[in-house]
């Protein structure tokens, strides 16, 4: 088996890493390949997200070097197992996918490992895809959307949606303080690269005057699909892919870009795990556009390598994160201001809610 | 006879008179490392400083510094009270109605009342969802006809949590009280009605009161299973219908701030164990497997027993007036048609998902664009659902297995115990049902983290049968109880050793609880999800698990596909099993 | 249609030839059917005021339904039932004032003794003075004063007993019906508490429908006895007239030992049976060919009687103090049973003897 990819396979990555920076690429995928393949076992947020990464990740990693990858659905908040796992030393995940602020948690606590090569390596990558342990393959925006069948009037921004009066509709908002408070004080009029730090009596004032008028606080994703597809709201804040998922389902529904907030998901490695070395091999790959490109095609998340644009059709692009036309509207959101303060406002939001 | 002697001579000799309570060491033993110490050691943790590892009171202080925690746990409390009630309400009449049904009719029914339990919760409250929203088969069938002008606000508020949390929670409600009022001599009702009191008047005075063991029975159970709940307030809840739970799974899944999650854990815990107390102070705690109320100090009876008069007198004349108005005839309707509406209510949502699970749409919606069976393709079509459901089927039948063993031996321990070590050990077998699930999911998280049994399947058996045994030793300690002992005695003096009075006798004689503490154990595993979420690891996935994946992200009709096969399967497996019993009984 | 019992109790009057209604309580035509099945057939009673009326047969005889349907408990499908002259047949159970007590008791297991025994008065709205009034003459009529507080599982059968009747006589209610009352209890205990009912009955005049499977307990207790077999009432009357005077076989096989031959009536004093031909008592009369001979033990001799005489062989001597009973099989197997008074001779086992009766001592039935 390994003996004959080899050949193959040394040729292949070489073609995938498009010259950039080859013989560096080169060199972690030889010493892979030379040891007998390894199976390395990867949690991908699930649902979905399975298949996709399969398709644009997983099986052109086997094919290229021979290794297994076993994917296993991980939980929306991975940090607790992953910090058991990392204490415990019972890796049961080689390489994880991770939020930022998950990532800045983590790494808070030294539980990560570096994924061994930087942005010098992939310099079309976003800047903030990329980090000494953490290397982001896509894109997602909380953005909002709303049912064109039954909001005549369109609101193109976050004041729009937080005006009630002008543009009248059933609204949802997501039962969290993380995007909500951004999208209260960007209503409010601040600029959006003048969010953080977060001026949170502000944002609860703002808050304050539209609670009455939300019918549904979400909690989940999928649950702001359903909203959207079934009309039990009219407009409501959620994350791009699962907005887009109704619209593609048929719903009349159509997303605001304007002022949307992105993050990024990623690979990590948890600290001394025994497959490092493969692990590492496969988060350089999915660095690769073309893999990227492919994994749009499945589902609305934007690629961090800005060169898979050139291979995504320009009906797709329109809806995705970082297409160079919804790029410019939208700021990255701050995920250090959240990781201190977050379990601060969470109490104060929760009071609210209560209120 | 001179096997009884000779084993019992030792234990006396040994002046230690622990008797027969030596069956539920096994038991004790589980729980101690799986249940009591991995919860001490979590709420341990509430007095740890994350930061040095020092001892540190910061995390209670942080409670006690603003009232929203409080606030919370009030709201807990709240809605796990009102689907208490909610739930008696519903199911005494349906329990009251099926008490009184023929066996054989009785077993039939009973089934119906079931079929909540084979459907996941996950895809209940998503049928719900469909149900209750605002362009939902109600509000559209309102609207279409012209009955109302505006959608109902059904979802999204305390109506839609009740209605979510009561579906599931009344055949619980209805199984508890159930073995309560079948024991009930009805000759009772009908000495009350010849020394003068109206059928009205004489059920309350009588079966109403007789039935009290069964209805607090099943009212604490319903109160501390939905104190633990916090899916179904999070999708059919509106801003304030947030559970205590849902802050405890926060705070260690995307805060990790165990400290904080052990503090609000030993919130939670002292105030299950306060309404337990006074549950025991009213009700007596034996009375949940089926033991006779204590008879009630002097006072709080009479003031009981008033109550009861005042309430019987009231009904009395009100049953004589709707008699009046209504004709003998539709009285006589009015409690079947009720209970028929009751098993409507607990069957609709699982009706739904079959025609959902054939759409050929991408959501799960109502009515179907289409039809196809496109969605059992792709379940059957993928490994992970298909590993998934053996896996929860093979995890359920060794949960089952356990628990009942495990709990059976506890129950024929205290059964033949009678020293004042059994009321201890009893609480203690029942503590896993008190503890909320996500304290115990985290505790055995951290224990299982240390000794590799995360991401295993034994993990996932190991934390099912510690959820299970309450169930399995309440159900067959209640069968015991009416169980004869002399039979046993009549074996020994026969010949027969201990395993073969077990084996012959006793086993044969309970199989009916048996059989039934095995359904309950299943069924505890097979829709576990909190445990699942921290044991599996999201390598070893279960159904539940699954699903919970799917509805976090994308939901499609795939959660109905399998929500249908399961039910067949079930259904199949259930028939098959009475089939069996029936010819072997015959 | 009706299997008419008790007549004389309602009499047509003369001018407008309507029913007048005698008697406590009168049941006409009153039948009870399942279905197919028939529960009771259409039967006609009446039982007097103070009667001590006791409801005899074996079981599925159709007692226990007769009962149910006078207190209510069951729906009649046909038929009356009178109480004090009112009809009560469209009463609901608890507005018929009737008392009824049940076979292993019923007693509120929630309440105590008093509570037990106050309840049908508190049901009546009685104040609280004369309840506590009654109830305490009531427990010392029954001799539990001194168990008042205690719960119903704390006392032993007959104690249980005792409020069960407590509880039915405290209200003086117009009837008490009592359904096989001393079912559970051991035989002492039970000929005690016959006993004591007899006194409770006397002292109270009350007036008591009474169910039981046990002839003897009928016999002793009975002002009459209402005989029931195959959900109908086979035969009505007074211990004695149904002892001596049975008018079925089944009536005379119920009660008491019977010695029965059966045989063909020869339409004047003579009844041809495989044993032998016998001599009837004067005045015989049946309504068909086929008859029965009925003898009872004690009127069974050594030797002949009157022309009537069987042969048989000594099988078994029972003692039983104060008489003896022998038990011979006759020439086909079948058994014989005489009673040997203190003085007579005991013959032994196995020896052949020949027992005759006096003619008149026989009953012919159908």
């Amino acid at each position: 088996m390994t003996n004959l990819t080899t050949k193959p396979t040394r040729r292949t990555l070489l073609q995938l890493a498009g010259g950039v920076a080859a013989g560096a690429v080169a060199a972690p995928y030889l010493s892979g390949t030379a040891r007998a393949a390894t199976q390395i076992t990867v949690a991908d947020p699930g649902g979905p997200f399975g298949p996709a990464f399969r398709k644009a990740f997983y099986d052109p990693f086997e094919k290229a070097t021979g290794n297994k990858v076993v994917n296993v659905a991980r939980e929306a908040e991975p940090t607790a197992q992953f910090k058991a796992m990392v204490e415990t030393k019972s890796y049961t995940w080689d390489v994880c996918t991770l939020t930022l602020s998950a990532r800045d948690i983590l790494k808070k606590q030294g539980l990560l490992d570096p994924i061994g090569f930087s942005h010098a390596d992939v310099p079309k990558l976003m800047p903030e895809a990329i980090s000494a342990e953490f290397m982001g393959t896509d894109v997602y925006s909380t953005v909002f959307a709303y049912r064109t069948d039954r909001v005549k009037n369109a609101p193109a921004s976050w004041t729009d949606f937080f005006n009630v009066e002008k543009f009248p509709g059933r609204r949802a908002l997501r039962k969290n303080p993380i995007d909500t408070i951004e999208q209260a004080l960007l209503a409010d009029g601040v600029p959006l690269d003048k969010l953080y730090p977060l001026d949170i009596e502000r944002a609860f004032k703002v808050l304050d005057k539209i609670k009455p008028h939300v019918a549904v606080w979400w909690t989940g994703g999928a649950q702001s699909t359903q909203l959207l597809q079934s009309g039990e709201v009219d407009m409501l804040p959620g994350w791009n892919a699962r907005l887009q998922a109704a619209i593609d389902g048929g719903t009349p529904a159509k997303i605001v870009w304007n002022q949307g907030l992105y993050s990024i998901e990623g690979w990590g490695l948890p600290k001394g795990g025994p497959k490092a070395d493969v692990a590492r091999q496969f988060i350089r790959f999915c660095s690769d556009p073309k893999a990227q490109a492919a994994f749009t095609e499945a589902l609305a998340y934007g690629p961090t390598n800005l060169d898979a644009y050139q291979t995504i059709a320009a009906d797709r692009a329109k809806v995705l994160p970082t297409s160079p036309e919804n790029l410019k509207q939208m700021a990255i959101a701050n995920e250090d201001w959240w990781s201190a303060n977050r379990s601060k406002v969470t109490e104060r939001f929760n009071a609210w809610l209560l209120a | 006879m001179s096997a009884v002697a000779a084993r019992a001579a030792p234990a006396r000799r040994s002046g230690f008179r622990f008797g027969p309570l030596w069956l539920a060491v096994p038991g004790l033993l589980f729980l101690a490392v799986f249940f009591a110490w991995p919860v001490a050691q979590l709420l341990g943790l509430s007095v740890v400083d994350p930061e040095n590892g020092g001892l540190s009171t910061e995390s209670y202080r942080r409670i006690a510094a603003t009232d929203v925690y409080l606030r919370v746990l009030g709201i807990t409390f709240r809605i796990a009270g009102w689907t208490a009630l909610w739930s008696l309400l519903i199911g005494y009449p349906l329990a009251y109605w099926l008490a009184r049904l023929p066996d054989m009719f009785r077993g039939r029914m009973l089934l119906f009342v079931m079929v909540p339990f084979w459907t996941s919760y996950l895809v209940k409250t998503f049928a719900w969802m469909i149900v209750l929203g605002r362009s939902g088969i109600i509000n559209s069938l309102a609207t279409g006809s012209g009955l109302i002008d505006q959608p109902l606000p059904l979802l999204h508020n305390m109506f839609g949590v009740m209605v979510g949390m009561v579906h599931a929670m009344v055949p619980l409600a209805v199984m508890t009280m159930l073995p309560v009022m079948t024991g009930i001599d009805r000759r009772l009702v009908q000495a009350a009605q010849t020394l003068g009191a109206a059928p009205a008047r004489a059920f309350w005075l009588v079966y109403f009161k007789l039935s009290l063991p069964g209805v607090a029975a099943a009212g604490l159970l319903v109160f501390i299973s939905s104190l633990g709940f916090f899916i179904v307030p999070a999708f059919l809840g509106g801003r304030q219908e947030t559970m205590l739970a849902q802050l405890i799974i926060t705070q260690v899944q995307e805060l990790l701030n165990w400290s904080f999650a052990g503090a609000l854990a030993a919130m939670m815990l002292a105030a299950a164990l306060v309404s337990c107390w006074i549950y025991d102070r009213l009700f007596g705690i034996s009375t949940i497997a089926g033991g006779s109320a204590q008879a009630g100090a002097g006072r709080i009876r009479d003031l009981g027993l008033a109550i009861l008069g005042v309430v019987g007198d009231i009904a009395g004349r009100a049953a004589a007036v709707t008699q009046r108005l209504l004709g003998k005839r539709i009285c006589g309707w009015l409690l079947p048609g009720f209970c028929w509406l009751v098993i409507g209510f607990l069957v609709l949502p699982t009706l739904l998902v079959i025609p959902l699970a054939f759409t050929s749409s991408q959501f799960l919606e109502f009515p179907p664009p289409g039809y196809g069976i496109g969605w059992f393709r792709t379940y059957f079509e993928s490994p992970l659902w298909i590993q998934a459901t053996i896996r929860s089927f093979m995890v359920a039948f060794a949960t089952a297995l356990a628990a009942t063993a495990i709990g059976g031996f506890a129950a024929l321990a205290l059964a033949h115990s009678r020293t004042r070590w059994s009321g201890l050990i009893f609480a203690f077998f029942l503590a896993p049902m008190i503890v909320p699930r996500i304290v115990i999911a985290v505790g055995l998280f951290y224990l299982f983290a240390r000794i590799g049994l995360v991401a295993t399947d034994l993990g996932l058996i190991i934390g099912h049968t510690v959820l299970a045994i309450p169930f399995t030793l309440v159900t067959i300690a209640a069968v015991l109880k009416t169980y004869d002992q002399r039979l046993d005695q009549a074996a020994a003096t026969l010949g027969a050793n201990r395993v073969r009075t077990l084996t012959g006798v006793t086993i044969p004689l309970v199989k009916g609880g048996l059989v039934a503490a095995f359904l309950f154990a299943f069924i505890t595993s097979f829709d576990e999800l909190t445990i699942a979420i921290f044991i599996s690891g999201g390598v070893k996935t279960t159904l539940p698990k699954q699903m919970w994946d799917d509805m976090i992200l994308q939901l499609n009709p795939t959660l109905a596909a399998v929500s249908v096969v399961v039910f067949v399967v079930v259904t199949v497996m259930l028939l098959l099993a009475e089939r069996f019993r029936s010819s072997s009984s015959s | 249609m009706a299997t008419g019992a008790g007549a004389g109790m309602a009499v047509r009057e003369p001018n407008t030839g309507k029913l007048v209604i005698e008697g406590k309580l009168v049941i006409e035509g009153l039948g009870k059917r399942y279905g197919a099945t028939t529960a009771l057939e259409p039967s006609s009673l009446s039982v007097a005021e103070g009667e001590f009326l006791t409801l005899l047969g074996p079981s599925g005889s159709g007692k226990t339904t007769l009962l149910q349907l006078i207190c209510g408990l069951v729906e009649a499908s046909e038929g009356r039932v009178v109480i004090d002259g009112r009809d009560q047949s469209n009463m609901p159970v608890h507005q018929r004032d009737i008392g009824l007590v049940f076979q292993h008791y019923a007693l509120f297991p929630h309440l105590t003794v008093a509570e037990n025994i106050a309840f049908p008065l508190k049901m009546r709205g009685r104040p609280s003075a004369e309840i506590a009034g009654r109830v305490a003459s009531t427990l010392d009529m029954v001799h539990l004063g001194h168990l008042a507080g205690r719960f119903p599982r704390e006392l032993s059968g007959g104690q249980q007993q005792r409020v069960a009747l407590a509880r039915c006589f405290v209200y003086q209610p117009s009837i008490i019906l009592m359904d096989e009352p001393l079912g559970a209890l051991d035989k002492k205990l039970r000929e005690h508490m016959q006993i004591e009912i007899k006194r409770l009955h006397r002292e109270s005049g009350a007036t008591i429908v009474y169910v039981t499977h046990d002839q003897e307990e009928a016999l002793a207790m009975s002002d009459r006895i209402c005989l029931m077999n195959h959900a109908k009432i086979e035969q009505l009357g007074t211990p004695r007239e149904i002892y001596e005077r049975p008018r079925t076989a089944f009536a005379a096989d119920f009660i008491g030992i019977s010695n029965i031959f059966r045989g063909s009536w020869d339409g004047n004093g003579a009844l041809d049976t495989p044993h032998g031909r016998f001599a009837l008592p004067r005045g015989a009369h049946c309504q068909s060919k086929d008859a029965a001979l009925v003898i009872r033990p004690e009127n069974l001799h050594l030797g002949e009687r009157d022309g009537n005489a069987v042969s048989g062989r000594v099988s078994e001597i029972v003692y039983a103090g104060s008489e003896t009973r022998v038990i011979a099989a006759l020439g086909d197997g079948s058994p014989l049973v005489l009673r040997l008074g203190p003085d007579d001779p005991v013959p032994a086992i196995d020896q052949a003897i020949v027992a005759g009766w006096a003619r008149d001592k026989a009953v012919l039935v159908a």
